[in-house]
């Protein structure tokens, strides 16, 4: 059974990569040839937020205290590290594959199981990564863009990754029931804490803005570029000319 | 007399070379006026932030900011996009007047949020005509971000005309928003303004 998924999951992955690489690299436009249906799920998204999201994770934040939701917090982030550091190696970043190889034996073990972090306090760590920055650096463009349904804002690249990264989690198949019980609700603890720190900003994109689906969709692009490297001297260019003409 | 009379002229053509000077940066945007506009700015915004916690005065200061610093009237002719070819001078007065109340208030109500955190700004680059001020805002509990002004004299005086918020483009955000608008008024100037202002 978890052949067969791994397998069709493989199959996408592969159509979604081969769509990426016919798109640019940089670009200021947004490729969203399905946006229709990405505006169906951005409002399944909103009412998702709205009826259970946004409440539960205020009680979560209210009832939970902060030492012990830090904790979590940091357990759910260790857990992230070994995808980070074979990303790190597929782009050919040895140094933060190595530091981030370090920071996850200390926090592991001298962290008891990443409940702390005792590798920050030492100044050891890399880059964060996934497998849609890998793709990136091995020139793949970011395709069309895509609102997943609970996981937001995405492009066909980057939703790629998430399931590649998935895939190949070097922990998964480490951990048997019940233990994964625990992985799983501490990323969903983590999550829930991100919503409520930045409820401000979040509820000011999806509740205030006039068009709540593009607001989002700029946002994610031009964050995810910006983070890639992808914010160009031509931006720049462009947007003068547009607005003061040609010398 | 006369003898005085030297001293005096000297004096006052000093005074008038002075106040020109000040008066008229437009003459020479540089790098470091550039910077020295965008520090104006912020330390505008970083007093306003320490002096008052009242909404409506921290809004009201906000707009008075950004109608000194910025290129006000650029800004609401790119948010309007290709529609505003077709706006009449009394429409594109009117929308340029609603606009600004309505950035004032909603990026003055972003600031807001940083009540306790600081912006110091770093560095000034040259972009072809134009000048790009790089600034970094310090939060209380998370990691800084970094923001970018871009500054032109192209009005006659240096102004800043975008921001990017860590690579988020403003003048974009706002065109997609006020294009929206426009749609769900039917393409019509009048009823775009008349719905904006019903925002504020």
């Amino acid at each position: 059974m978890k052949r067969t998924e791994t397998s069709f999951a493989m199959a996408l992955a592969f159509v979604l990569v081969l769509l990426g690489i016919s798109s640019p690299l940089y670009s200021q436009d947004t490729n969203d040839p399905f946006e229709s249906f990405n505006r169906r799920v951005h409002g399944v998204n909103i009412a998702l937020d709205k009826s259970i999201v946004r409440p539960v994770s205020f009680a979560y934040v209210e009832n939970v205290n902060d030492g012990l939701r830090g904790m979590i917090n940091n357990f759910a982030e260790n857990l992230s590290v070994p995808g980070d550091i074979l990303n790190n190696f597929l782009q050919g970043e040895f140094q933060s594959g190595l530091q981030n190889t370090g920071k996850f034996l200390i926090n592991s073990t001298l962290g008891f199981a990443g409940l702390g972090t005792p590798a920050e306090d030492l100044g050891i760590g890399g880059d964060k990564s996934d497998f849609g920055t890998t793709l990136h650096t091995w020139g793949v463009g970011e395709g069309f863009y895509v609102e997943l349904p609970l996981f937001g804002p995405s492009t066909s690249r980057d939703a790629t990754g998430k399931i590649v990264d998935w895939i190949i989690n070097p922990i998964a198949p480490l951990i048997e029931p019940p233990v994964n019980y625990y992985t799983t609700s501490s990323m969903i603890a983590k999550a829930m804490d991100t919503r409520v720190a930045y409820a401000a900003a979040f509820e000011s994109v999806l509740y205030d803005s006039i068009d709540s689906y593009s607001q989002t969709k700029l946002i994610y692009l031009q964050t995810r570029r910006f983070s890639l490297g992808g914010h160009d001297e031509d931006i720049y260019d462009e947007l003068y000319e547009d607005l003061y003409g040609t010398e | 007399m006369a003898r005085n009379n030297l001293p005096r002229r000297a004096v006052l053509s000093g005074i008038v070379a002075a106040l020109l000077w000040s008066g008229s940066p437009a003459y020479a945007l540089t790098k470091s006026s550039a910077k020295t506009l965008i520090n104006q700015a912020v330390d505008d915004i970083n007093a306003m932030i320490a002096s008052t916690d009242d909404e409506e005065i921290i809004l009201a200061e906000f707009e008075k900011i950004f109608e000194r610093y910025a290129d006000v009237n650029l800004i609401a002719r790119y948010a309007l996009g290709s529609e505003a070819r077709r706006a009449t001078p009394r429409q594109m007065n009117k929308f340029t007047r609603v606009f600004k109340i309505y950035m004032a208030r909603k990026y003055g109500s972003r600031f807001r949020e940083f009540m306790g955190s600081h912006i110091v700004v770093k560095d000034s680059q040259k972009i072809k005509s134009f000048y790009k001020v790089t600034a970094e805002a310090k939060l209380q509990n998370s990691n800084p971000f970094e923001v970018e002004f871009l500054v032109s004299d192209k009005s006659g005086k240096p102004l800043f005309f975008n921001i990017f918020i860590e690579g988020i483009n403003m003048l974009l955000s706002e065109r997609a928003e006020i294009g929206a608008l426009l749609d769900k008024n039917g393409g019509k100037i009048d009823r775009l303004i008349t719905a904006l202002e019903a925002t504020l």
